[in-house]
């Protein structure tokens, strides 16, 4: 790993920033230009913040400006009535934002995002007021003239670059872990991330108090760097520009905030000096930014580099077609308790209609219990119960003699998982990726130790690389490059896929909506080998296909389900000749003997 | 006594404002489930545009009124194909939200540059009365301007035809079913994308009839679309979004909860009162009010 060469090749990049922060006082000679360039630096550090809460948990705050607008009061008063370090402010300013960015988003999450944005908003008015108001503090319309930093400007570039620098790091750390995949995917799909033990609403919150403290960070350095604040440069202005910077350098990407900084702090710059035009030109430029980018780039200037450096690279590097998978190449690990699934009496209507009447099941570990029913007999229903998907109206749901908790993200981390009827996957997220997520439910180091790359975190981070390759041989995706995004894998393929990324996280009971649908005949034969699999190493697995003859040669168990009741239970040798399942599939004479694998097929 | 009642009057008159907003937005969230950022500058749009047309341009008033009402309606319409269509297939709110922001920014930016381009002009137009009657009347201790009941009877008027239109005519029913459920509309070949199009026109002409009513009482300034925008919506998210009689309810409800905190607590309150109540009615019933049950399309 460690030749000269490749050491080289990782140190070029970090070195080459380095040098070019080092030399930046030399390289921009004009006092005003550096000036800026600080100024920059401070809404960077915003941006990076709004990065996380935006492009990676999907939340947008338009008033973001609210919490620079706090933090820089918070710095400018502590020092000019109370004669704090900057430093000691900073990190208040930090504190106070957070917490304030929990109060903020919790409750406005429940609408929606876009009732954060506005909410940001409306904070951002409420704080202007009050800060004007309140003159014996905070000094009114005239602002507060706090001590400037005791540094040179290039002594203040390398300070504010410095600072950049770390927290950039710290969140880059933070995305690349289990946490910024939890935020990922929550935005995705919450349906996915609960089903993954992710508590997508617990995420978006955090990554909003994050994002605020950063912005109460960014204004905290104002007042260092002008020896005054006042509520002028924190206007809404601030938070759609900062916006901006994230928009147009590309969200969700690591790159984007810093080249959208770069781009934007340029663009006034070359207005005013090229077509000495201003102030409102330039904000039409920037809402006409706004709409171009998302319409035309949507993960902005970086997102399109690498999409044309993706395309250029590995065009041609399509997925392999579907290998059929022999039993002894799959070797599931066990999970840690084995635990019987048990439901009893589960009832549950939706609009006054009774859905499941008194439905009751029990899975030993190891055992594959097929649910099958005529269309609209409760089969996804009872599934979605289990997972907590739907709350049910009265019913015992157990896992190894155990209440399960009764949110879907609970379930999951108490060992239930599952698949779904049409696969959900990050579609432009690698097969590698997809089977990561699954890894980190079983997530035990703190997000801390992520954000500061802890030896515990580096050494959780190496084992679940480990882990997601053995998952992916397990199902018998070995033999595809584990780079290959999962939105170029077969349907096949993107079934086992599902299976890896629900087993990886190790439950105690696995539920399968329909695997098999759209599968063809050597597909199928794979799938039942890899659920085979999973039931042999412990796992209690539920599954619901319509494919009866696929449930009966696969399954130990089957119940079958009609208008929501229970009308046969046992195994598959005499649910095939059960008079009432044949009835309830073809409506007809329970007396005439058909074999129902036969029938439907 | 005389005090609380005045109260009442004025929140009656601003929260008519709100209300009228809000029930523009509910049309275009209801059908697009999208929130429109660029909502407040087409009432924006209706009073400036509408007092240059009228004022410097001698255009006689129920005809710039008309033609106001109409290029706000086109700009709904077009605001709803370049910047939430995009963005319908891919369920991520993002795209939605920045693009209408873009919208929002451009009218704001442009009709700033438009009518500050004489030298010595604001971004404020002076907007006269068209009324017949322009002094108050006075009864008892209080006074009626009828240029403030002029905005209440429209709500009425507003809030009645979008009533009618989706109880008793067959393009509102096609749009509610629209707002019920997008893909189920379209499999019975309803034209989904046409008709949320027609709700955003819709919506849009609300709007601009609404700045063109308010210009006498506010006047005509460029900059009073995104505060519009929030209020709109927190008078949505206390009546609940997307329906008919929340809007009506919540906006009546934000302008008396404003007028009270002016009076009683203090212009540096009113806000924060708002933000509070606001979050909290969040944390309690964030589905509002009125639900969903009654629904604006």
């Amino acid at each position: 790993m460690t030749t000269p060469s490749r050491l080289s090749q990782r140190l070029a990049a970090p070195l080459g920033v380095v040098a070019l922060i080092a030399a930046m006082p030399a390289l921009l000679p004009n006092d005003f230009r550096l000036y800026t360039a600080i100024t920059a630096l401070t809404y960077l550090v915003i941006a990076l913040g709004l990065n996380v809460v935006m492009g990676y948990a999907g939340v947008i705050s338009l008033g973001h400006a609210a919490f620079a607008l706090i933090g820089a009061y918070i710095a400018a008063a502590a020092e000019f009535h109370l004669g704090w370090p900057y430093w000691w402010s900073w990190i208040v300013a930090m504190v106070v934002c957070a917490l304030l960015g929990v109060v903020t988003s919790a409750p406005a999450l429940r609408l929606g995002g876009f009732a954060v944005a506005i909410v940001t908003i409306f904070y951002l008015s409420v704080t202007t007021t009050l800060i004007l108001h309140y003159r014996s503090v905070t000094g009114g319309g005239d602002g507060i003239a706090a001590a400037q930093a005791d540094l040179s400007l290039d002594q203040m570039w390398w300070a504010y670059a410095f600072v950049v620098a770390v927290l950039y790091l710290a969140i880059r750390n933070l995305v690349l872990s289990p946490v910024g995949r939890g935020w990922q995917i929550g935005r995705l799909s919450p349906v996915l991330a609960e089903s993954l033990g992710v508590r997508v609403s617990v995420m978006k919150v955090g990554a909003f108090s994050l994002a605020a403290a950063l912005a109460g960070l960014g204004g905290a350095m104002y007042p260092a760097l002008n020896g005054y604040t006042n509520t002028e440069p924190f206007s809404l202005g601030m938070g759609i520009l900062i916006l901006l910077m994230v928009v147009l350098g590309g969200e969700g990407t690591l790159g984007g905030p810093v080249l959208g900084a770069l781009v934007i702090t340029g663009i006034p710059v070359i207005l005013n000096e090229a077509f000495s035009a201003g102030g409102n030109q330039s904000e039409f430029v920037y809402g006409g930014l706004l709409l171009a980018v998302v319409l035309i780039f949507p993960r902005g200037l970086v997102g399109a580099i690498k999409q044309q450096w993706h395309r250029l690279s590995r065009g041609r590097r399509l997925a392999t077609t579907a290998q059929p998978v022999a039993l002894e190449e799959v070797r599931f690990a066990p999970p840690d308790a084995p635990a019987a699934l048990e439901i009893r009496g589960a009832f549950k209507s939706i609009g006054g209609l009774r859905i499941l009447d008194d439905v009751s099941l029990a899975v030993e570990p190891g055992q594959v219990h097929g649910l099958v029913g005529p269309n609209g007999s409760g089969k996804t229903t009872l599934l979605n119960l289990i997972g907590g998907f739907l709350r049910a109206e009265g019913g015992v749901f157990r896992l190894g003699g155990v209440d399960l908790p009764s949110t879907a993200s609970g379930r999951a981390r108490a060992g239930v998982s599952r698949t779904f009827q049409h696969p959900i996957l990050l579609e432009y997220a690698s097969i590698f990726d997809n089977v990561l997520a699954g890894v980190d439910a079983e997530r035990a180091v703190r997000p801390l130790h992520y954000l500061l790359r802890t030896g515990r975190a580096r050494r959780a981070a190496e084992e679940a690389r480990t882990h997601a390759t053995e998952w992916l041989g397990a199902v018998g995706l070995g033999a595809v490059d584990p780079t290959t995004l999962a939105a170029n894998i077969s349907p096949g393929q993107r079934r086992q896929l599902e299976i890896a990324r629900a087993c990886a996280s190790r439950p105690r009971a696995l539920l399968m909506d329909e695997p098999a649908v759209g599968l063809s005949a050597e597909e199928i034969g794979s799938l039942m080998t890899t659920v085979r699999a999973a039931a042999a190493s412990g796992v209690a697995v539920v599954l619901i296909d319509h494919n009866v003859d696929l449930v009966l040669r696969l399954c130990d168990v089957v119940t079958v389900l009609d208008a929501g009741r229970v009308i046969a239970h046992g195994p598959p040798e005499k649910i095939r000749t059960d008079p009432m399942v044949i009835n309830a599939y073809l409506g007809g004479d329970p007396e005439v003997s058909v074999n129902l694998g036969e029938v439907v097929r | 006594m005389v005090d609380f009642l005045t109260a009442v009057q004025a929140g009656i008159e601003t929260g008519a404002i709100y209300a009228l907003v809000a029930l523009g937005l509910g049309i275009t969230y209801a059908t697009s489930n999208a929130f429109n950022f660029a909502h407040g500058e087409f009432v924006m749009v209706g009073a400036v545009l509408g007092v240059v047309l009228w004022q410097s341009m001698d255009v006689p008033v129920g005809l710039a009124l008309l033609l106001t009402v109409f290029v706000a309606s086109a700009a709904g319409a077009a605001t709803e194909r370049v910047a939430i269509r995009p963005f319908a297939a891919v369920k991520d709110a993002a795209g939605w939200m920045i693009a209408t922001l873009g919208v929002a920014i451009m009218l704001t930016a442009g009709f700033t540059i438009a009518i500050t381009r004489e030298p010595g002009s604001t971004d404020t137009r002076l907007f006269p009365s068209f009324l017949p009657r322009d002094r108050p009347w006075i009864v008892g201790e209080f006074l009626l301007n009828p240029n403030r009941m002029l905005l209440v009877g429209l709500l009425v008027v507003v809030a009645g035809g979008l009533l009618w239109l989706t109880k008793r005519t067959h393009v509102g029913r096609a749009l509610g079913a629209v707002a019920d459920d997008r893909e189920a509309a379209a499999i019975r070949g309803i034209p989904v994308n046409r008709l949320t199009m027609l709700a955003f026109a819709i919506g849009a002409a609300v709007a601009a009839l609404t700045g063109f009513a308010m210009g006498p009482v506010t006047q005509a300034s460029v900059t009073i679309g995104l505060g519009l925008t929030i209020k709109g919506f927190v008078a949505s998210a206390i009546g609940g979004m997307g329906s008919l009689g929340g809007a009506v309810v919540g906006g009546l409800a934000l302008g008396l909860t404003e007028q009270f905190a002016l009076r009683y607590l203090g212009t540096q309150w009113q806000d924060l009162i708002i933000l509070a109540v606001l979050l909290v009615m969040l944390s309690i019933k964030p589905e509002g009010f009125f639900s969903r049950d009654v629904r604006a399309v």
